[in-house]
């Protein structure tokens, strides 16, 4: 994260930093911090490390250059000393990162990302009889065998899973080891600025603490040393002891990463004072559920990570203590303090952090057209400070509200958030609409978090009507002729509300729903429609709508302009339409009318319209339904109502009686298996599909239906 | 002469006058003291002492310790009690020949008024300087307080001790969470640490000693060691050693005795300690004064039979024992027959055994075997199993132990 | 040691100070009959039914005798003089017993039981060869047995402990599953460094049903996570060789000084512990360290730690998950708090139960052992490096021993916990280092 990459980490890796001389280009501008340092003088080395302290090191986002794609780390091991007070020139076995050495202790940390190839090539140049390495928690078998001085060793992995990880000799590691042949593996998450990924890895400071120890009497002679009496004088952090060991520079409010490797013989026991360390990994395995704590046991051999909230009050200065529990904060003889101890310092003001999270992730619920689904969330501030919220929501179709903004909440606070979903009276059963709610911080805006929610719509919707008289409907009162109604067996709901849209004056007699929040529509004189002038009543005007039911608003657009294509007179009034799947538009109309190219048409037949639509219409006319192949006749049995895909549903403008059906205008009776055209052929349903006086409408005429 | 001489001709001694002098008097106290005993604040004033522990082998060991205001010379420190949303101060009079200071793991804020700047925290001065230390009891546990001065030195001679705060649920819960509730009548501290009586003697002879070459020779919890542990608070007979170990309960019943004991582990010494309770596996709820609950409240405690306690570490543990077989002489006798008594061994001729091995029951013991057992009640160790460390110096059944006792149910008349 | 415990242990002073422990109550008096009851072997009872059913319980009879012999350890010229428990027929006669004596088993037999079996253990204290001046009494401690009567919990002071030449009937109605242990309770810091410690197996009554695969289980897991193929007893331990030369040189110790000096693994240092079980050059010693399985194979580690130091325990190339603790099942209900790790941290008086798969067999890193078989070797061993070492300087030693992964099909089903391929016959008078 951007954060990380420019705050100050302070424990400042002065390996690492000689590391990257050779391993990685980008600090090659700091010479002179090199460890360790020739020098044994106290003094000397005492302003070495000041000048590291106060330098603006941070660990690197990667060492070892990439080499045609794969991450390549060169080390050599190699004899050496390092300088402990007190005790002059310590032999050492290390890891260098060139030929010429020195070698370090520990060895130089290698930084990787996550899916890389990795590559580390081991020069042995004077450890014998070999050296091998091995890297626990790594995909590849470990080398207990090694390589003799003079030769090398490759070995290659994929840095599969992120984490902190120890490197360290396989080869008489009882002595190898312990002489100092061990480093650290990281491999960076591939969600930069979490260790693991998830928000409970999340850090912006981070510091690597290899922690070892040193007993010189082994160091002096390690293969005739009996290790039996092994007893470490020198504890370590990063191959040095306080005060040598650089302090953890961080800003107040951060929360900093703390990753340990224990490369030593013995378990540590590391405590810090003034704050928790929250436990989130240990051996590069993320914790299932980290936990706090002041003082863990890292095990010999073991890494752990830990993530410590710098308290946001905590003033520029101030020093948390890290430290060795066991007491090991003593270089000899009695000299505190000093060993294993080292500072979490506030370095930097606090830097507000943001964060924001939002609960449930994902919710759904269920309903019946018409009707409002209510959501309530969570929404929590994750970052350290006061913050307030900008709320979003997009995919929707459906009408849905959520309040613009929340908060201010404190830090750590929660507050809830209503979501409000309404299912539109048309919804046909199963229908779902999906919104996604976005949480954005108003402190730092790349920072949101959201939840989708996915709404169902239950009731099973038999039936779209449009009716010729107002009134109540079922337990629909202040019905208008303009309005579209739906009907699911049971009950009737307003799917078009024309009143809303300023068409109350007409009568809605033809509609076609294109699609969700479309509808095609003819009235039965002529009028005033939206922007649209005068529309007649030949002419079919297309609703977008923005919201349908109870409150339904959209705009209007021409969809078929009668007079382009010969719907000239009253007769030609379009009082029934549909659409095929091909496109075409069916008319039936008001009375018996002439259309060109096509022959003995009456207003019981439907006409097939197929072109072109819009406000300039132009289509070829053709027989789609002759009414009279299938007994009906013109007048009574005027067709004012149609569904015809599959099976022609129709209903007429009067009494209507065919073979095996019979019913009156408010009826919707079924013509199936028909076979369309000139010569029309069907089987009437005994069974009227919707018996209008069964349900109010005996004084009634529906005047256009459609099907779900 | 050598220590370990020494020890055998005072063991000896007190032999004889333990025989002599304290057979006639049985213990006197009507209501054993036992449990927790706090020290309530939250304004503390603690001074820095120095003074003499008894080890039960008859040795005595010079420590460094805190003391409550005028009082008298204690180890541990005092048990220092507040409850949750308390400002906490402690004031520090250090009376001792080096600078002393006071860090408190676990608390985050702390405020320093007085003293002078220290490698770890404000320090008050040798012999007589003064220093305050301020901060928020925010969330409750068990938590230590120890020097931050040359703790590698100061804190092995003693100068720790123990801050519990109350949850604002109450205190008999040990968070504030339901899960967390305990008989308040059963709750113990058991703080653990160890001594080098050589190093000892060289602070107190103010000569030289190599901390790198510390070698202990005992172990105590509160800081006596086995068997003193199981003596009552504040018996005489340990006039700087105030706290007892011993843990008493009953048997789990879902009626009568539902709640669990609450036991609270600090490990103050510099070595993690292995700790076995025989009796029942305990259930580890909170480690350094944070609840074991995830980020969902999902249960994240877990149960042992041997807990190893990191050095600076606190543990806050629910224990219950049930007499799951119910055992007894009349309904429901055990399927084998133990033999006669005489023809098993006694340790040294005492025991804590009734006789019967019925809990409850009380059978006869052959002849010249001393029980201390009241009423059929049952004991178990409850010890270090680095075993060298269940030692005072090289005398088995001694050092980091303590004793629980289970009662029958509704205890001893 | 008795000659020198009337000066040891609580003094009477001591006791006198016991307030909290209540009033003292002095008992005694006469002999009565009570007291005159003969002691029976309970022996008597029923012997393991074969095919055991997995609900009924069964009776299971153990007869364990305590004595004293000698191990061998790499890089020490004399065998090391130890205290133990071996392994006795349970119709053995009274006077049968004296060809045990000397024939000690270090680490004592493993035991396995099955959850809720009535388990009946004779133990027999035969006394010492080499120190038949020492009239110590022994105890056996079910360590980690929950909600134990205090006469079967093995604490000499808070109950009894068995003489020389008697014996006692423990009993133990086993109600939890999982991997724990038992050792001598007398005079403990002294007989369990000698040797008298050994572990237990309780298999959860689920064992035998076909969970996810598997009908062998850890714990009672419902669901096979707790399955596996083959499982070891890990029974670490480290010795400090001078209280055993001073016990065998009538000698004290200073217990505080304890310093380790060799650390096994089943009893064995390495080299040995990849010698075969009862390898006839390790008579004391039978149980092998030695894990060998297949490629593929899910292995169950029941690791415990019955010496005074902590061990961080890796088995260097293969992730453990750690399902087990103490034996209990890491699990709270529906929340899983088993966790894989590289490195199992395990201290004195712990158990874990570790689980791994075995990885596909590597013929790139394939070594070739005594019967011509090719396999994959792993190392298991404590990262406390400093410790892998037999008493002194030099080379490799100590508390490590290898996991050798077979191509799928070279090597038997396990026929019993710890089984190598191949094995010896135990050598009389000893009987097999485990008793299920």
């Amino acid at each position: 994260m951007r954060k990380r990459m420019t705050q100050i980490t302070g424990w400042g890796t002065i390996l690492l930093v000689i590391a990257l001389l050779t391993l990685s280009a980008p600090v090659l501008a700091r010479p002179g911090l090199g460890q360790p340092v020739a020098s044994s003088a106290m003094a000397g080395r005492a302003s070495a490390r000041l000048a590291a302290a106060v330098s603006q090191a941070v660990l690197p986002t990667t060492t070892c250059p990439l080499v045609s794609g794969v991450r390549t780390c060169d080390l050599w091991a190699m004899t050496g000393t390092i300088a402990l007070p007190g005790a002059g020139a310590v032999p050492i076995w290390g890891l260098a990162t060139s030929a010429s050495g020195p070698a370090q202790l520990p060895g130089p940390a290698l930084i990787v990302n996550q899916g890389e190839a990795v590559q580390v090539i081991l020069h042995n140049v004077d450890i014998s009889p070999a050296v091998g390495l091995v890297f626990p928690g790594q995909s590849l078998f470990p080398d207990t065998e090694g390589v003799a001085p003079g030769g090398s060793q490759t070995y290659d992995f994929t840095a599969a899973n992120p984490g902190t990880y120890i490197y360290e000799s396989g080869t008489d590691p009882e002595i190898q080891v312990a002489m100092g042949l061990y480093g650290a593996l990281i491999v960076r998450s591939s969600t930069p600025g979490q260790a693991y990924g998830g928000s409970a890895s999340a850090y912006e400071d981070e510091a690597l603490l290899v922690l070892s120890e040193i007993d010189p009497n082994f160091n002096a002679d390690p293969t005739g040393f009996n290790r039996v009496n092994y007893a470490p004088k020198f504890w370590m952090i990063n191959g040095e002891v306080h005060p040598d060991t650089d302090t953890i520079q961080v800003a107040a409010g951060n929360r900093v990463l703390l990753r340990y490797v224990n490369a030593g013989l013995v378990h540590d026991t590391m405590s810090l004072l003034g704050a928790h360390q929250q436990v989130i990994a240990k051996d590069a395995y993320p914790a299932a559920f980290p936990y706090s704590v002041v003082a863990e046991t890292i095990a010999a051999g073991s890494t752990a990570d830990m993530i410590v909230n710098v308290p946001p009050t905590a003033s520029l200065g101030t020093r948390l203590p890290l430290y060795n529990r066991q007491e090991h904060v003593i270089n000899p003889v009695n000299q505190f303090p000093g060993g294993m101890l080292t500072f979490i310092e506030v370095t930097s003001p606090a830097q507000p952090v943001y964060g924001v999270a939002v609960t449930p992730p994902t919710a759904s619920q269920s309903g019946n057209p018409g009707g409002t689904l209510i959501y309530n969330f969570n929404v929590t501030n994750t970052g350290n400070t006061s913050d307030s919220y900008t709320v979003a929501i997009a995919g929707n179709a459906w009408t849905t509200t959520a309040p613009a903004t929340l908060g201010p909440v404190a830090s750590g606070g929660t507050v809830p958030m209503a979501v409000n979903v309404e299912i539109p009276a048309g919804a046909a059963n199963g229908s779902t609409d999906v919104v996604t709610v976005t949480v954005t911080s108003q402190g730092d805006n790349t920072k949101s978090d959201s939840s989708t929610i996915t709404s169902t719509a239950l009731s099973s919707i038999v039936l779209y009507l449009s009716l010729s008289e107002g009134g109540t409907v079922g337990s629909l009162t202040g019905v208008g002729d303009e309005d579209i109604l739906s009907f699911n067996g049971s009950a009737f709901a307003m799917l078009f509300d024309g009143s809303d849209v300023g068409v109350d004056a007409l009568d809605l007699d033809g509609f076609v729903l294109v699609d969700a929040d479309t509808i095609w529509m003819s009235f039965d004189n002529p009028g005033t429609i939206g922007s649209l002038g005068t529309v007649d009543d030949s002419d079919i005007v297309q609703f977008d709508a923005a919201t349908l039911g109870d409150n339904t608003a959209g705009a209007f657009s021409w969809a078929f302009d009668g007079s382009d294509v010969g719907l000239t007179t009253n007769a030609e009034d379009v009082d029934a339409i549909d659409r095929l799947p091909d496109g075409s538009l069916l008319v039936s109309t008001f009375g018996n009318p002439d259309i060109p190219g096509v022959a003995g048409e009456q207003d019981e037949d439907l006409l097939s319209c197929t072109g072109t639509f819009g406000a300039t219409t132009s289509c070829t006319w053709s027989m789609y339904f002759d009414g009279s192949d299938v007994g009906l006749s013109a007048g009574s049995e005027n067709v004012d109502a149609v569904d015809a895909n599959g099976s022609i549903y129709l209903s007429t403008t009067g009494n209507f009686s065919v073979t095996g059906a019979a019913g009156a205008d408010e009826d919707v009776f079924v013509c199936t298996a028909p076979t369309t055209g000139a010569n029309t052929a069907c089987t009437y349903s005994p069974t009227l599909f919707f018996d209008g006086s069964a349900w109010g409408l005996a004084a009634n005429d529906v005047d256009e239906i459609k099907l779900p | 002469m050598s220590p370990k001489i020494l020890r055998k001709i005072l063991l000896s001694l007190l032999v004889l006058t333990g025989l002599l002098i304290t057979s006639p008097s049985a213990p006197t106290r009507a209501v054993p003291s036992i449990g927790l005993q706090c020290t309530t604040g939250p304004t503390f004033n603690l001074a820095t002492d120095s003074g003499y522990i008894y080890t039960p082998d008859g040795n005595s060991i010079f420590m460094w310790s805190f003391r409550n205001g005028a009082g008298s010379f204690q180890l541990p420190g005092p048990v220092l009690c507040v409850n949750q949303g308390d400002s906490v101060t402690v004031n520090l009079t250090n009376t001792l020949p080096e600078p002393v200071s006071i860090v408190f793991p676990g608390q985050s804020g702390v405020t320093t008024s007085g003293g002078s700047p220290g490698p770890l925290t404000a320090e008050a001065a040798a012999s007589g300087g003064t220093v305050s230390y301020s901060f928020a009891a925010s969330q409750p546990g068990t938590y230590l307080y120890e020097s931050g001065s040359n703790p590698t030195k100061q804190v092995q001679m003693g100068l720790y001790g123990v801050l519990v705060v109350r949850p604002s649920m109450g205190a008999n819960f040990a968070y504030n969470h339901a899960s967390t509730q305990f008989n308040p009548s059963r709750e113990f501290l058991l703080v653990l640490s160890e001594i080098d009586p050589l190093f000892h003697r060289a602070v107190e002879l103010n000569q030289s000693y190599d901390l790198n070459a510390l070698n202990d020779d005992y172990w105590t919890i509160n800081g006596r060691a086995f068997p003193d542990t199981v003596s009552d608070n504040d018996v005489s007979w340990l006039p700087s050693q105030p706290y007892g170990a011993l843990v008493k309960v009953e048997p789990y019943d879902a009626n009568t005795n539902p709640f669990p004991a609450l036991i609270r582990y600090a490990n103050a010494g510099i070595f993690n300690h292995p700790f076995h309770p025989h009796g029942n596996h305990l259930r580890v709820i909170a480690r350094d004064g944070r609840l074991l609950r995830g980020p969902a409240d999902e249960d994240i405690s877990y149960e042992d039979f041997t807990r190893t306690i990191g050095s600076g570490q606190t543990y806050d543990l629910l224990f219950k024992w049930t007499d799951v077989e119910a055992w007894s002489s009349g309904g429901n006798p055990i399927p084998v027959t133990i033999p006669g008594l005489q023809n098993l061994v006694f340790k040294d001729g005492v025991t804590f055994y009734s006789g019967s091995p019925y809990l409850g029951e009380q059978d006869e013991l052959p002849v010249g075997v001393t029980s201390y057992n009241e009423c059929g009640e049952f004991y178990f160790p409850w010890h270090s199993h680095a075993l060298f460390e269940f030692t005072n110096f090289d005398e088995g059944f001694g050092g980091l132990a303590t004793i629980l006792r289970v009662d029958p149910p509704g205890g001893c008349p | 040691m008795n000659h020198q415990a009337k000066l040891r242990g609580l003094s009477r002073r001591d006791f006198l100070r016991l307030g909290g422990l209540g009033a003292l109550a002095l008992a005694g008096g006469g002999a009565v009959p009570a007291l005159a009851r003969a002691y029976t072997r309970p022996l008597a009872v029923a012997s393991r039914p074969v095919g055991r059913s997995l609900q009924a319980p069964d009776t299971i009879p153990i007869h364990l005798a305590a004595t004293d012999g000698h191990i061998s350890l790499p890089g020490r010229a004399d065998p090391l003089y130890v205290f133990g428990f071996v392994n006795v027929p349970l119709n053995v006669l009274p006077n049968a017993l004296d060809a045990f004596k000397g024939a000690v088993q270090f680490p004592a037999p493993i035991l396995g039981v099955d959850e809720n079996d009535d388990v009946y253990l004779t133990l027999t204290n035969i006394g010492l060869v080499v120190r038949p001046d020492l009239d110590d009494s022994h105890t056996i401690h079910w360590h980690g047995f929950p909600n134990q009567n205090a006469i079967f919990d093995g604490v000499p002071e808070v109950s009894i402990s068995v003489p020389v030449g008697r014996g006692f009937p423990y009993f133990y109605r086993p109600r939890r599953a999982g991997s724990f242990m038992y050792h001598c309770h007398f005079e403990d810091v002294e007989h369990v460094q000698m040797g008298m410690q050994g572990s237990i197996f309780v298999r959860p009554s689920q064992n035998g049903t076909s969970i996810g695969g598997f009908n062998k289980f850890a714990y009672n897991d419902g669901d096979g996570s707790t399955g596996y193929h083959r499982e070891f007893a890990v029974h670490l331990d480290e010795l400090w060789t001078t209280p055993h030369d001073n016990l065998e040189a009538i000698q004290e110790t200073v217990w505080p000084d304890y310093k380790a000096d060799y650390w096994a693994i089943n009893g064995r240092v390495y080299p040995d512990t990849l010698l075969p079980n009862n390898d006839p050059s390790l008579l004391a010693q039978p149980l092998s360290s030695l894990i060998q399985v297949e490629a593929g194979d899910r292995v169950l580690l029941r690791l415990s730690n019955l010496g005074y130091e902590q061990q961080a325990m890796q088995l260097l190339g293969i992730p453990l998950k750690v399902v087990g603790e103490d034996a209990t099942l890491l699990r709270n209900g529906s929340v899983d708090l088993s966790y894989l790790t590289n490195t199992v941290y395990i201290g004195p008086g712990e158990a874990r139960d570790a689980l791994f798969t075995a990885p596909a067999f590597d013929s790139n890193h394939a070594q070739t052992d005594g019967q011509g078989r090719q396999y994959n070797a792993y190392w298991l061993w404590t990262r406390n490096f400093q410790r892998l070492t037999n008493g002194g300087p030099g080379g490799l030693g100590g508390m490590a021993t290898q996991v050798w992964v077979y191509p799928n099909g070279a090597i038997p089903d396990q026929a019993h916990p710890n089984e190598t391929y191949p094995e010896f016959p135990p050598t009389p008078p000893y009987l097999n280092p485990w008793i299920f």
